[in-house]
């Protein structure tokens, strides 16, 4: 009855990501206060160590684990790379911010961990309820860390928020899962994608449940019109946790929903052929309203928010042309992802630097930021151009791949929809640099009491060598990426 | 017409009638009244489907903890503070747009074959049954859902727990 359930050592990176969480816990009792920063190292150590597992246990194995439930192969493999790195990262960037603002420090790298065991299931799921179960316990882990400064109101109304749209639209996938259960009998991908691709097939209930599941997953990932809760959640929620929530958060959602398109929809081609328009409409729609609005936003976290909702649209218009080209488009999609955290990365992280002990939040409170810490403007600077899709940097060669590929898949008018989105995005990441170098500031030395410390340094540092390297000699990355491709032949 | 047909019928007449108390109720504690007597009646639907796990569990936990919970959160507000539905301005288009939905739901239900290819005969689902496809074909699942419980009550804890200060 139980199938391959002799690997369970394929699943050793998710046992050792559990015992490392826990271990998290338990060092938090015994660290005393006032060194809480120390979690948040052994953490670190820990995921790196846990990269090096993650490589040397599954690392070129493609074996279904678990009555099929769980799918371990190259795509789960470098999504779980990603994941463990962004979680690095986001741990290494909050820890001056996580010192300064936040109580109950140590259960915040606890909870930072547990995220990426519910990242790392969801890529490798095969089967809904066990996808739903680690979207859950990725939804758990970000709704406390959304709310966690509670003696700031702004953050208590951002978790609020969060918890009930993310309830509902869990509740809406659930229900949709629970029609297409009723027709089908079975959650795997698989047994679903058997009988949608059945021809003729056309069970309204099977469509309506199908329909929900997007919708939830939809609401997950911002899509517009499922994207309101985004900009005031990002805008109240800690600045470590808005650069993990429009990062890691943002690319498991996107990598669930990839594999619930290969999986489920892409065998049934009839049923594709509609969705795909559909994708489309969204994918427009969301490029059109996230960079339309970010143009008039104020506050630097309410504009990230529109331009996160605006990449969505871009990553949603790759998913469009699944199926009318070979593999290529998933390998661009995921360079695309990775460039696009690397990128985001260099200005949260500069953001949070600047941030983490005052009150700005305003575009043009950054103004003469640039004098008096030239290499954290650089940083946001450097970030934001990559970001509009500027050469030299990684963001101009991801969409470069990304578009053309989408351009290969016949979708050429989608491909220059989103090149306008780009050169809207331009202007808006403009008017924050403009207000870095160019605007006089209201008082001198309005950034004079930022101190930042070394594990910041290292990530500012690694990002923005990194948001250049990949952007000049992607190569390495690409081959890597080169092979979860396979997926789409 | 079997037993059956007629107990279920007059579990769904109590449950549907229920659960619009709940909505048209203008009194909030009635509403969570109705509430539980339409938790109850669906843990009446689990025991004519002979899944009397289930419908101790619904018992327990929507029956008791839930509705407890938001008997608890009525007495610790204050009436007046409740805003009415009708101070949002949009609930006319969100109760055309819930008809909508309703109307497409229960069309693509009589279009379907769902409810004519449904099996006529129930088979019970044993706690034994559902024990064992726990722990070995949902055994990955239910770890996970260990998990969930875990970040939940650590979250509970984290949120609720008092500190002096901040800032």
């Amino acid at each position: 009855m139980i199938e391959g359930s002799n690997n369970l050592l394929l699943l050793t990176p998710e046992f050792v990501l559990a015992g490392l969480a826990l271990l998290v816990f338990t060092a938090d009792l015994i660290i005393p206060e006032g060194k809480k920063e120390w979690v948040g190292r052994i953490a670190v150590v820990g995921l790196i160590g846990l990269l090096f597992v993650t490589a040397s246990t599954v690392m070129g194995i493609t074996q279904p684990v678990y009555n099929n439930f769980l799918l371990v192969d190259h795509y789960s493999f470098v999504f779980k790379m990603i994941f463990i790195t962004v979680g690095i990262i986001t741990i290494l960037m909050s820890e001056e911010f996580v010192k300064t603002n936040l109580t109950s420090q140590g259960e915040y790298y606890g909870l930072v961990l547990l995220a990426i065991l519910g990242m790392n299931i969801l890529v490798q799921s095969q089967e809904f309820l066990t996808a739903y179960i680690s979207l859950e316990l990725l939804s758990f882990c970000l709704y406390v860390l959304v709310g966690y400064s509670k003696f700031n109101p702004k953050s208590n109304e951002a978790a609020i928020k969060y918890i009930i749209f993310g309830t509902f639209s869990s509740a809406i996938l659930l229900y949709g899962l629970s029609m297409v259960y009723s027709v089908v009998g079975s959650t795997l991908y698989s047994d679903i994608a058997q009988v949608l691709s059945t021809s003729g097939f056309m069970d309204p209930v099977a469509m309506l449940g199908i329909t929900f599941i997007m919708i939830g997953i939809a609401f997950k990932l911002g899509i517009v019109p499922f994207h309101s809760w985004i900009p005031d959640v990002y805008e109240g929620a800690p600045i470590p946790v808005t650069a993990y929530l429009a990062i890691g958060a943002k690319i498991a959602a996107f990598a669930f929903l990839a594999r619930v398109v290969i999986g489920v929809m892409l065998p049934a081609e009839e049923l594709w052929s509609s969705w795909k328009i559909i994708f489309a409409i969204l994918a427009i729609s969301t490029m059109v309203i996230g960079n339309g609005i970010a143009i008039v936003q104020t506050k630097v976290k309410r504009m990230l928010a529109y331009s996160s909702i605006g990449h969505s649209g871009v990553l949603l218009s790759g998913i469009v042309v699944f199926g009318s080209t070979n593999g290529i488009v998933l390998e661009s999609l995921g360079y695309y992802l990775v460039g696009y955290a690397v990128t985001s990365f260099a200005v949260f992280s500069a953001i949070t630097a600047v941030t983490y002990n005052n009150n700005i939040e305003l575009i043009k409170d950054f103004a003469g930021l640039s004098d008096e810490k030239p290499l954290l403007s650089a940083s946001i600077a450097i970030g934001l151009f990559s970001l509009a899709g500027l050469p030299l940097f990684v963001g101009f060669t991801i969409k470069f791949y990304l578009f053309s590929s989408i351009s290969i898949g016949g979708y050429l008018w989608l491909a220059g929809i989103a090149v306008l989105a780009s050169l809207v995005s331009l202007y808006y990441y403009l008017i924050m640099i403009k207000s870095m170098y160019v605007d006089v500031p209201e008082q001198e030395r309005a950034h004079a009491d930022i101190t930042v410390r070394w594990p910041m340094w290292i990530v500012i540092i690694l990002s923005i060598l990194m948001t250049i390297a990949l952007g000049i000699y992607p190569d390495p990355l690409v081959n890597q990426l080169n092979e979860i491709s396979d997926l789409l032949k | 017409m079997n037993m059956h047909l007629v107990i279920f019928s007059v579990i769904s007449a109590v449950l549907i009638s229920c659960a619009l108390g709940v909505v048209i109720s203008r009194n909030i504690v009635h509403s969570a009244l109705f509430l539980l007597f339409a938790l109850i009646s669906v843990a009446g639907i689990y025991l004519v489907l002979l899944t009397e796990f289930l419908a101790i569990v619904q018992l327990l936990i929507y029956g008791g903890a839930i509705v407890i919970v938001i008997l608890f959160a009525l007495m610790l507000t204050r009436n007046e503070e409740y805003p009415r539905i009708q101070n949002n301005k949009l609930w006319p288009i969100a109760g055309i747009l819930s008809v909508l939905v309703l109307i497409t739901l229960s069309v693509s239900y009589f279009q379907s074959d769902v409810i004519r290819n449904a099996s006529t005969t129930i088979s019970p689902a044993g706690v034994k049954s559902l024990g064992s496809s726990l722990f070995t074909t949902w055994a990955i699942p239910f770890e996970l859902a260990s998990l969930v419980l875990l970040v939940a009550l650590i979250g509970a804890i984290v949120i609720a727990r008092s500190d002096k200060g901040g800032n």
